[in-house]
C-alpha cells in the first residue's frame, strides 16, 4: 500500500510539472513594464535573451503601422520563454518572447502552442522571437487579425 | 487484498501517466493544421486565413485533408468555401506538391511529399502546379497529362468520393470548354469512371468513362450547380497571384 501511495505521488508531481500554461499560465512579472526588467535572470535561475526589449518594441511598433492597436504589454512569466510580454491585440491574446537565436525561437513554438490551449492559436518564430496568439473570445473567426499579427513588418 | 488493491492502483497509475503523456504531446484538443483551409459550418463557416501552421479546436475531413509533419493541409477547392485569394484553374485529377502549398515541406531525401487531388471536374486550388511537363496549360485551367503514378491511382478508391463533397456546393467554378490535351489524365480508364472497387486484392474496376470534349476553345466563369451551365465571358488564364501559400 505504501509503495501505491509514492507511485501516485509520483505521477501527481510529474502531471503538475508538465501541465501546459492553456493561457491561464501565464503570470505577469512584479514590474510590468517591458524593458530591463524582461531581461533579468528570472527566479528559476534561467538566463535572460539579450536585447529582448528592443526586438519586441520593434515588433509592437510594426503592428501598430499596420494599423493596429495592441494594448500595453508587460512582462509576464511563463513557461513559453524566460523573457515574455503578454498583452492584446484587437481581442486576441498575445505573448511575444525573445530568445539568445532563431534556432531557439523556433524550438519553442510548441511550447507557444501549450500555451494557447483549447481554442484557435497560433505559435510562430520570426527571427529571434517567438510570437503566439490565441483567440480565445472568438475574435477572429476568420484569421485574417492573425495572418497580420505574423507577417507585419 | 493488499495485492489486489496495489494491482488496481498501479494499472490507474499508468493510464494517468500514459493519458497525461499523450495530451502533451496533441496539447488537449488541439488539432494542427498548416496553411488556408474551410472553416465547418458547425464553427461559422468560410475560409481560415492563417497560412502556415496553426491550431484549431475542430477536426479536418479525411477527404479534403492531407496529413503532412503532423498538421493537416487542405487540398481541396477554396473557392467553393468562400476563397478571396489567388486561384488557378484546373480539369481532372492530378499530383499536387505539398511544397507549393506549405513552406519547407519536403520529404526523404530532400523531395516534397507529392499527394494527389481526385475531383473530376473543372475546379480550383489556391496554388499553382509545379513547373514541367506533366502539366499543361490549356484554355487556361491546367490538365495533368503526367504518368499516373501506382500511388495515384492506388488512392484512388478511398479518395473518389471528393466529387459529391463538391457537388451540392453553389460557387462560381471555372468552366473549360478546350480540347483536352493528348494525354490528359480524364481520359485514362483507371481515371475515368466512378471508381469501383473490387473484392479481388489489388484490382480496380472502373464503370465506363465517357469523355464529350468540344471543339471550341473557351474559358469563362459560371455557376454550377451539379451539372455544368457555364456563361462565357473570356477572361483568358484564371490563374494568378502568388505561387507559393505559406510560412
Amino acid at each position: 500500500m505504501r509503495a501505491l501511495l509514492v507511485m501516485c505521488a509520483l505521477a501527481a508531481c510529474s502531471k503538475a510539472a508538465d501541465a501546459p500554461a492553456a493561457g491561464s499560465g501565464t503570470t505577469p512579472a512584479a514590474d510590468p513594464v517591458a524593458g530591463s526588467s524582461a531581461t533579468a535572470p528570472t527566479a528559476t535561475g534561467r538566463p535572460a535573451a539579450p536585447a529582448a526589449p528592443a526586438a519586441q518594441q520593434a515588433l509592437l511598433d510594426a503592428w501598430t503601422a499596420a494599423g493596429m492597436t495592441p494594448s500595453a504589454f508587460a512582462a509576464a512569466t511563463t513557461d513559453v520563454g524566460a523573457s515574455c510580454q503578454a498583452g492584446t491585440v484587437a481581442k486576441l491574446d498575445v505573448l511575444i518572447c525573445s530568445y539568445g537565436s532563431d534556432a531557439d525561437a523556433k524550438a519553442a513554438e510548441d511550447k507557444g502552442l501549450s500555451w494557447v490551449g483549447d481554442t484557435t492559436g497560433v505559435s510562430r518564430a520570426k527571427g529571434s522571437l517567438l510570437i503566439v496568439v490565441a483567440d480565445r473570445h472568438k475574435a477572429d473567426p476568420n484569421g485574417r487579425t492573425i495572418n497580420q499579427l505574423l507577417h507585419a513588418e | 487484498m493488499t495485492t489486489r488493491w496495489f494491482t488496481v492502483g498501479l494499472a490507474f497509475v499508468l493510464a494517468l501517466v500514459v493519458t497525461t503523456a499523450a495530451a502533451d504531446r496533441k496539447f488537449g484538443r488541439q488539432v494542427r493544421f498548416d496553411g488556408i483551409h474551410p472553416i465547418p459550418k458547425s464553427e461559422g463557416g468560410g475560409i481560415c486565413y492563417i497560412d502556415g501552421p496553426h491550431v484549431h479546436i475542430y477536426e479536418a475531413n479525411k477527404l479534403e485533408y492531407r496529413v503532412h509533419d503532423d498538421d493537416e493541409v487542405f487540398v481541396g477547392d477554396p473557392v467553393a468555401y468562400g476563397w478571396e485569394g489567388p486561384k488557378f484553374a484546373y480539369k481532372g485529377p492530378h499530383p499536387i506538391h505539398v511544397d507549393m502549398i506549405v513552406a519547407s515541406d519536403a520529404g526523404p531525401g530532400g523531395a516534397p511529399d507529392t499527394e494527389y487531388c481526385y475531383i473530376t471536374g473543372p475546379h480550383f486550388h489556391h496554388f499553382e502546379p509545379p513547373p514541367g511537363p506533366e502539366f499543361q496549360l490549356a484554355g487556361g485551367a491546367y490538365f495533368y497529362v503526367g504518368e499516373p503514378p501506382k500511388a495515384f491511382v492506388d488512392a484512388r478508391p478511398a479518395y473518389v468520393g471528393i466529387d459529391a463533397v463538391y457537388a451540392p456546393i453553389v460557387y462560381t467554378r471555372p468552366v473549360i470548354e478546350v480540347a483536352a490535351p493528348v494525354g490528359w489524365i480524364g481520359a485514362r480508364a483507371e481515371f475515368a469512371g466512378p471508381g469501383v472497387v473490387v473484392a479481388t486484392p489489388g484490382v480496380v474496376v472502373q464503370a465506363p468513362g465517357i469523355v464529350v470534349v468540344p471543339p471550341s476553345v473557351h474559358v469563362g466563369i459560371g455557376v454550377h450547380v451539379g451539372v455544368g451551365v457555364g456563361i462565357g465571358v473570356g477572361v483568358g488564364p484564371v490563374g494568378h497571384g502568388p505561387r507559393h501559400r505559406g510560412r
